[in-house]
Protein backbone atom coordinates (compact mmCIF):
# COMPACT_ATOMS: atom_id res chain seq x y z
CA UNK A 1 0.00 0.00 0.00
CA UNK A 2 2.50 2.18 -0.28
CA UNK A 3 5.13 4.15 -2.18
CA UNK A 4 6.55 7.33 -3.81
CA UNK A 5 8.98 9.59 -5.15
CA UNK A 6 11.11 7.80 -6.32
CA UNK A 7 14.15 10.31 -7.51
CA UNK A 8 13.89 13.31 -7.23
CA UNK A 9 11.14 14.99 -9.63
CA UNK A 10 8.91 11.99 -8.43
CA UNK A 11 8.91 12.78 -5.01
CA UNK A 12 7.95 16.43 -5.37
CA UNK A 13 5.45 15.77 -8.40
CA UNK A 14 3.66 13.21 -6.01
CA UNK A 15 3.85 16.09 -3.46
CA UNK A 16 2.07 18.67 -5.46
CA UNK A 17 -0.85 16.59 -6.92
CA UNK A 18 -2.49 16.33 -3.76
CA UNK A 19 -3.16 18.46 -1.32
CA UNK A 20 -3.77 18.69 2.44
CA UNK A 21 -2.94 16.63 5.31
CA UNK A 22 -0.72 13.25 4.75
CA UNK A 23 1.89 11.29 5.47
CA UNK A 24 5.60 10.45 3.37
CA UNK A 25 7.51 7.28 3.23
CA UNK A 26 10.33 6.20 1.03
CA UNK A 27 10.16 2.82 1.38
CA UNK A 28 13.17 2.04 -1.05
CA UNK A 29 16.04 4.34 -1.49
CA UNK A 30 19.75 3.72 -2.29
CA UNK A 31 20.59 6.58 -4.39
CA UNK A 32 19.77 9.21 -1.20
CA UNK A 33 16.12 10.89 -3.49
CA UNK A 34 14.77 14.12 -2.14
CA UNK A 35 12.57 16.65 -3.43
CA UNK A 36 10.63 19.16 -2.50
CA UNK A 37 7.26 21.05 -3.33
CA UNK A 38 6.12 24.87 -3.36
CA UNK A 39 2.28 25.41 -3.49
CA UNK A 40 0.64 28.86 -3.96
CA UNK A 41 -2.99 28.98 -3.23
CA UNK A 42 -5.62 31.30 -4.85
CA UNK A 43 -5.49 33.89 -1.65
CA UNK A 44 -1.43 33.68 -1.94
CA UNK A 45 -0.67 31.67 0.73
CA UNK A 46 2.44 29.50 0.02
CA UNK A 47 3.21 25.97 1.27
CA UNK A 48 6.59 24.21 0.97
CA UNK A 49 6.56 20.28 1.54
CA UNK A 50 9.19 18.00 1.59
CA UNK A 51 8.80 14.70 -0.04
CA UNK A 52 9.79 12.81 2.90
CA UNK A 53 7.64 14.73 5.84
CA UNK A 54 5.13 12.78 7.99
CA UNK A 55 2.57 15.39 7.50
CA UNK A 56 1.79 17.84 4.68
CA UNK A 57 -0.89 20.11 3.70
CA UNK A 58 -1.43 21.54 1.08
CA UNK A 59 -3.51 24.46 -0.36
CA UNK A 60 -5.69 24.15 -3.42
CA UNK A 61 -4.29 25.29 -6.53
CA UNK A 62 -3.55 25.41 -10.01
CA UNK A 63 0.33 24.35 -10.02
CA UNK A 64 2.81 23.63 -8.08
CA UNK A 65 7.06 24.19 -8.27
CA UNK A 66 8.71 21.37 -7.95
CA UNK A 67 12.37 20.52 -7.29
CA UNK A 68 14.02 16.88 -6.77
CA UNK A 69 17.70 15.61 -6.37
CA UNK A 70 19.50 12.58 -5.77
CA UNK A 71 22.86 12.41 -4.66
CA UNK A 72 24.18 9.28 -6.19
CA UNK A 73 23.58 9.96 -9.97
CA UNK A 74 21.85 7.61 -12.08
CA UNK A 75 21.93 6.92 -16.19
CA UNK A 76 19.41 5.08 -17.93
CA UNK A 77 17.11 5.89 -16.08
CA UNK A 78 13.63 6.19 -15.44
CA UNK A 79 10.34 6.94 -13.28
CA UNK A 80 6.96 7.56 -12.42
CA UNK A 81 4.31 8.92 -10.08
CA UNK A 82 0.83 7.38 -10.17
CA UNK A 83 -2.37 8.20 -7.70
CA UNK A 84 -3.99 4.75 -6.86
CA UNK A 85 -7.68 4.71 -6.94
CA UNK A 86 -8.43 0.83 -5.79
CA UNK A 87 -6.96 -1.52 -8.11
CA UNK A 88 -6.32 1.32 -11.07
CA UNK A 89 -3.56 3.45 -11.43
CA UNK A 90 -3.47 7.23 -12.91
CA UNK A 91 0.07 7.68 -14.05
CA UNK A 92 0.43 11.32 -13.20
CA UNK A 93 3.78 11.61 -14.98
CA UNK A 94 7.02 9.93 -15.79
CA UNK A 95 10.16 10.45 -17.55
CA UNK A 96 12.62 8.66 -18.80
CA UNK A 97 14.42 6.13 -19.72
CA UNK A 98 16.97 8.46 -20.51
CA UNK A 99 20.97 8.01 -20.98
CA UNK A 100 21.83 11.16 -18.36
CA UNK A 101 25.00 12.01 -19.96
CA UNK A 102 25.30 15.54 -18.84
CA UNK A 103 25.08 13.40 -15.42
CA UNK A 104 22.32 15.65 -14.19
CA UNK A 105 21.67 14.89 -10.47
CA UNK A 106 18.78 17.45 -10.00
CA UNK A 107 15.31 18.51 -11.81
CA UNK A 108 12.95 21.41 -11.13
CA UNK A 109 9.82 22.39 -12.96
CA UNK A 110 5.85 23.33 -12.73
CA UNK A 111 3.05 20.74 -12.47
CA UNK A 112 -0.03 21.47 -13.37
CA UNK A 113 -2.50 20.18 -10.51
CA UNK A 114 -5.32 17.96 -12.61
CA UNK A 115 -8.78 19.49 -12.69
CA UNK A 116 -10.21 16.71 -11.44
CA UNK A 117 -8.08 16.54 -7.83
CA UNK A 118 -8.94 20.05 -7.52
CA UNK A 119 -12.56 19.97 -8.06
CA UNK A 120 -12.84 16.69 -5.77
CA UNK A 121 -13.98 16.80 -2.43
CA UNK A 122 -11.41 16.50 0.69
CA UNK A 123 -10.03 13.07 0.33
CA UNK A 124 -7.41 10.74 1.13
CA UNK A 125 -5.65 10.34 -2.09
CA UNK A 126 -2.47 7.43 -2.69
CA UNK A 127 0.42 8.48 -4.72
CA UNK A 128 3.06 6.19 -4.98
CA UNK A 129 6.47 6.83 -7.48
CA UNK A 130 10.03 5.53 -8.10
CA UNK A 131 13.21 6.78 -9.83
CA UNK A 132 15.60 3.84 -10.75
CA UNK A 133 18.28 3.75 -13.11
CA UNK A 134 22.03 1.61 -13.05
CA UNK A 135 23.42 2.77 -9.89
CA UNK A 136 20.27 2.16 -7.87
CA UNK A 137 16.73 2.95 -7.12
CA UNK A 138 14.35 4.54 -4.62
CA UNK A 139 10.52 4.61 -4.36
CA UNK A 140 7.85 5.31 -1.73
CA UNK A 141 4.27 6.82 -0.86
CA UNK A 142 2.28 9.19 -0.11
CA UNK A 143 -1.07 9.67 1.21
CA UNK A 144 -2.70 13.19 1.03
CA UNK A 145 -5.89 15.03 0.93
CA UNK A 146 -6.65 17.45 -1.67
CA UNK A 147 -8.28 20.48 0.14
CA UNK A 148 -12.09 20.46 -0.86
CA UNK A 149 -14.65 22.97 -0.25
CA UNK A 150 -17.56 21.94 2.01
CA UNK A 151 -20.27 22.06 -1.01
CA UNK A 152 -17.96 19.75 -2.82
CA UNK A 153 -17.97 17.15 0.07
CA UNK A 154 -21.11 17.81 1.07
CA UNK A 155 -22.72 17.08 -2.47
CA UNK A 156 -20.33 14.01 -3.20
CA UNK A 157 -21.39 12.48 0.55
CA UNK A 158 -25.05 13.12 -0.50
CA UNK A 159 -24.79 11.27 -4.13
CA UNK A 160 -22.97 8.42 -2.25
CA UNK A 161 -25.68 8.21 0.20
CA UNK A 162 -28.93 7.99 -2.66
CA UNK A 163 -26.68 5.77 -4.50
CA UNK A 164 -26.25 3.61 -1.45
CA UNK A 165 -29.66 3.53 -0.56
CA UNK A 166 -31.01 3.08 -4.37
CA UNK A 167 -28.85 -0.13 -4.30
CA UNK A 168 -30.02 -1.16 -0.55
CA UNK A 169 -33.18 -0.74 -2.17
CA UNK A 170 -32.75 -3.09 -4.89
CA UNK A 171 -31.32 -5.90 -2.63
CA UNK A 172 -34.20 -5.99 -0.48
CA UNK A 173 -36.18 -6.14 -3.19
CA UNK A 174 -34.17 -9.23 -4.64
CA UNK A 175 -34.96 -10.99 -1.68
CA UNK A 176 -38.15 -11.35 -2.42
CA UNK A 177 -39.29 -13.92 -5.05
CA UNK A 178 -41.71 -12.63 -7.85
CA UNK A 179 -44.54 -12.92 -7.56
CA UNK A 180 -46.90 -15.06 -10.61
CA UNK A 181 -49.51 -12.70 -12.48
CA UNK A 182 -52.58 -12.67 -10.40
CA UNK A 183 -54.45 -9.84 -12.61
CA UNK A 184 -56.67 -10.63 -15.52
CA UNK A 185 -58.56 -9.32 -18.41
CA UNK A 186 -62.07 -8.01 -17.86
CA UNK A 187 -61.53 -7.52 -14.42
CA UNK B 1 -34.16 -21.58 -8.03
CA UNK B 2 -37.36 -20.53 -10.03
CA UNK B 3 -39.20 -17.34 -8.76
CA UNK B 4 -35.85 -15.52 -7.94
CA UNK B 5 -34.32 -12.59 -8.77
CA UNK B 6 -30.70 -13.80 -8.57
CA UNK B 7 -29.48 -10.91 -11.12
CA UNK B 8 -31.48 -7.98 -9.53
CA UNK B 9 -29.78 -9.24 -6.52
CA UNK B 10 -26.39 -9.37 -7.84
CA UNK B 11 -26.71 -5.92 -9.79
CA UNK B 12 -27.47 -4.53 -6.44
CA UNK B 13 -25.18 -5.77 -4.46
CA UNK B 14 -22.29 -4.61 -6.77
CA UNK B 15 -24.08 -1.38 -6.77
CA UNK B 16 -24.60 -1.27 -2.87
CA UNK B 17 -20.62 -1.85 -2.73
CA UNK B 18 -19.50 0.28 -4.90
CA UNK B 19 -21.73 3.45 -3.20
CA UNK B 20 -20.50 2.11 0.26
CA UNK B 21 -17.43 2.37 -0.91
CA UNK B 22 -17.26 5.54 -2.21
CA UNK B 23 -19.06 6.72 1.07
CA UNK B 24 -16.49 5.98 2.90
CA UNK B 25 -13.51 7.56 1.05
CA UNK B 26 -15.73 11.01 0.36
CA UNK B 27 -16.17 10.15 4.60
CA UNK B 28 -11.92 9.79 5.16
CA UNK B 29 -12.53 6.39 6.59
CA UNK B 30 -10.10 4.90 3.53
CA UNK B 31 -7.31 5.95 1.19
CA UNK B 32 -8.06 6.17 -2.45
CA UNK B 33 -5.50 2.25 -2.74
CA UNK B 34 -7.64 0.97 -0.38
CA UNK B 35 -9.02 -2.74 -1.19
CA UNK B 36 -12.18 -2.75 -0.30
CA UNK B 37 -13.03 -0.70 -3.75
CA UNK B 38 -11.91 -3.93 -5.01
CA UNK B 39 -13.24 -5.81 -2.26
CA UNK B 40 -16.53 -4.75 -1.18
CA UNK B 41 -18.41 -4.78 -4.48
CA UNK B 42 -17.62 -8.80 -5.58
CA UNK B 43 -18.22 -9.37 -2.12
CA UNK B 44 -21.84 -7.74 -2.12
CA UNK B 45 -22.90 -8.87 -5.85
CA UNK B 46 -22.02 -12.61 -4.82
CA UNK B 47 -24.32 -11.98 -1.34
CA UNK B 48 -26.75 -10.32 -3.54
CA UNK B 49 -26.73 -13.08 -5.80
CA UNK B 50 -27.15 -15.40 -3.07
CA UNK B 51 -30.21 -14.12 -1.84
CA UNK B 52 -31.79 -13.22 -5.19
CA UNK B 53 -31.17 -17.38 -5.69
CA UNK B 54 -32.44 -17.89 -2.31
CA UNK B 55 -35.63 -15.37 -2.22
CA UNK B 56 -38.20 -18.15 -2.33
CA UNK B 57 -36.83 -19.71 0.37
CA UNK B 58 -36.43 -16.79 2.11
CA UNK B 59 -40.34 -15.93 1.43
CA UNK B 60 -41.38 -19.40 2.93
CA UNK B 61 -39.23 -18.81 6.06
CA UNK B 62 -41.29 -15.20 6.25
CA UNK B 63 -44.09 -16.65 6.15
CA UNK B 64 -43.58 -19.45 8.71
Amino acid sequence: MKRILGAAAASAIAVLLVAAPAGAEITRDTIGCSGTAAVTADDGTAVTVDAAATAVKIPRADSALWHGEINKVTHDHEGSVDLKLGPVSFNLGQWGPTANNQNKGTADGVKDIPALLRQFPSVKWKLTGYHKGIEGQCEGEMTVEVEGSAASTGAAAVAGLAGTAAAAAGLVSASRPKRPYQGGYGR
Amino acid sequence: MKGGRPFLGAFSGFFLGLFLVFDFFVLKVIASDSGLFLVLPIALAVVGLVVGLAAPALDRLRRN
